[in-house]
């Protein structure tokens, strides 16, 4: 019968007990499923706490002496240094003086900085490159190298365009040495008024050899372009048909007003993905859901 | 009239609504810095007055506290001295929790959060006294003002205003909001006892 709690249970056993139907009574249906034990302890509650603020409003000693007990039984002086202590140290910690902490940046110290002592540059070399041998106490090995240009005749230009010049090397196969080349000139609708100083070759390369090894290094082919590179609206740089550019070298360098960083397709390809993408992303969002 | 007039109420509106929105908000350390004439106290009940252990076997009664019940942030600092009568003048440093308070024939009458040492120059724990007062202060050693100082040991260790921020430290002086050190400097004659509470428990050594 007790179990869960009274009920209208409990009141059916009063109201035999008493002689008369509860269940018919306006009290027993107003309390029909109320949990009597739960309304016990809140009426308890309830009552206390109603007990606290008199106590509270109540300008009686007796009454004052019993609000500071209960208040110092609620915090005592640990509790309180507790609650509003910052909690307990951790972490690294930066000393506020010294040298190992912040500086303070004060206008009078920087007034009164001593200058510099001496107004000679400092030498600021590496101590490896400072002890780095100059070269001569091992002399380079240097072999009679072989230059091989491999331009074959009539691939540097195109027969059709007008602004070339017809080249006919002179080379010494297997000579250490390119000798002056007599280079002939000979444009169609273009007479110099000078003649053109002749191109001096240079000298190839010595290239130490480490005993042991083997020399197989042919020179980088050269290559005369008689167009200058072409530069687009876009910002691409182009050389004229039939020439090429040498590994190694900047395009649009030469002669020109200074480089053009062309980027790469995948870079700009990636950047108009990315944009795709911001601009997808941003339509979706605006879009009601 | 009305129509013109309109639109200006309702701007004066929302810049009240936005100003209780603002003051509503956190308000910050300054908050705790002010006059605290409102701080809340808790009174003991005569005669049951809580002791307060502290360094060196002593206990002291406790009779009113600050209530403070919000967990104080570096800077913060409460004072009020209001219907605090004269009497005997200590401060109690506690390292664990940061806190520093002071009291005054057994009322609290200011606490605020502090810097203490590092681990490779420790702030001194014990019982001291004030040896030496002095406003203006200039460290030759640290290159660097101590205002409000009042030197604990001969060796330099002092309670001294200084800029309290999280996660900074000193070198085993005790450093506590300018403000407060102004106060304290006032509230603090030489001679009073200055208690430290270790940082850490002391271990104990074993028996044998």
């Amino acid at each position: 019968m007790i179990s869960g709690g009274w009920g209208v249970d409990g009141l059916d056993d009063v109201g035999n007990t008493l002689g008369f139907d509860p269940s018919r009574t306006a009290l027993a249906r107003a309390l029909k499923g109320v949990r009597w034990r739960r309304a016990f302890w809140l009426l308890l509650a309830s009552a206390g706490l109603v007990l606290v603020a008199a106590a509270a409003f109540n300008s009686s000693p007796v009454s004052q002496a019993r609000l500071r007990l209960l208040m110092a039984a609620l915090k005592d002086p640990m509790a309180l240094f507790t609650e509003r202590s910052p909690g307990f140290r951790t972490g690294n910690l930066i000393p506020i003086k010294g040298k190992g902490g912040p500086r303070e940046r004060v206008l009078s110290s920087a007034r009164e900085r001593p200058p510099a002592k001496s107004a000679a540059p400092h030498e600021r070399v590496l101590g490896s490159a400072r002890d780095r041998s100059t070269g001569e106490d091992v002399p380079a090995v240097v072999l009679d190298m072989p230059v091989v240009i491999d331009i074959p005749p009539g691939a540097l230009f195109n027969p059709g365009s007008p602004a070339q010049a017809t080249i006919t090397p002179n080379l010494v196969i297997g000579s250490p040495f390119i000798p002056v080349t007599p280079f002939n000139y000979s444009v169609p609708g273009f007479t110099p008024e000078e003649t053109p100083p002749p191109l001096v070759a240079t000298t190839p390369p010595q290239i130490p050899i480490i005993p042991g090894s083997t020399l197989s290094q042919s020179l980088p082919p050269i290559i005369i372009a008689s167009n200058p590179p072409t530069t687009t609206p876009g910002g691409t740089t182009s050389n004229p048909p039939g020439t090429e550019t040498p590994p190694g070298s900047t395009p649009g360098t030469s002669g020109g007003p200074g480089p053009v960083i062309v980027p790469e397709p995948s870079t700009g390809s990636m950047m108009v993905l990315g944009l795709i993408a911001t601009g997808f992303a941003l339509r979706r969002n605006r879009k009601p859901r | 009239m009305s129509a013109t007039h309109a639109p200006t109420s309702l701007l004066r509106c929302l810049v009240a609504a936005v100003c209780v929105a603002t003051a509503s908000l956190d308000p910050g350390p300054a908050a705790y810095a002010q006059p605290a004439s409102m701080a809340a106290r808790v009174w003991y009940p005569a005669g049951g007055y809580p002791q307060l252990a502290l360094p060196g076997g002593r206990h002291e009664p406790i009779r009113s506290m600050l209530d403070i019940s919000k967990s104080m942030r570096f800077g913060d600092f409460v004072w009020d001295e209001n219907k605090v009568p004269k009497g005997a003048v200590w401060i109690r440093v506690d390292l664990p929790r940061q806190i520093l308070s002071v009291f005054r024939a057994g009322h609290e009458i200011g606490t605020a959060v502090i810097l203490y040492g590092t681990d490779g120059k420790p702030t001194p724990t014990g019982s001291f006294s004030v040896l030496e007062k002095k406003a203006d202060y200039f460290s030759h050693s640290y290159h660097a003002p101590m205002p409000y100082m009042l030197r604990l040991t001969s060796d330099g260790v002092a309670i001294h205003g200084s800029n309290v921020r999280q996660g900074h430290a000193t070198h085993g002086c005790i450093g506590i909001p300018l403000d407060f050190a102004r106060l304290l400097f006032g509230a603090a004659g030489k001679g009073d006892p200055v208690f430290i509470l270790p940082a850490q428990p002391q271990a104990k050594r074993p028996s044998h």
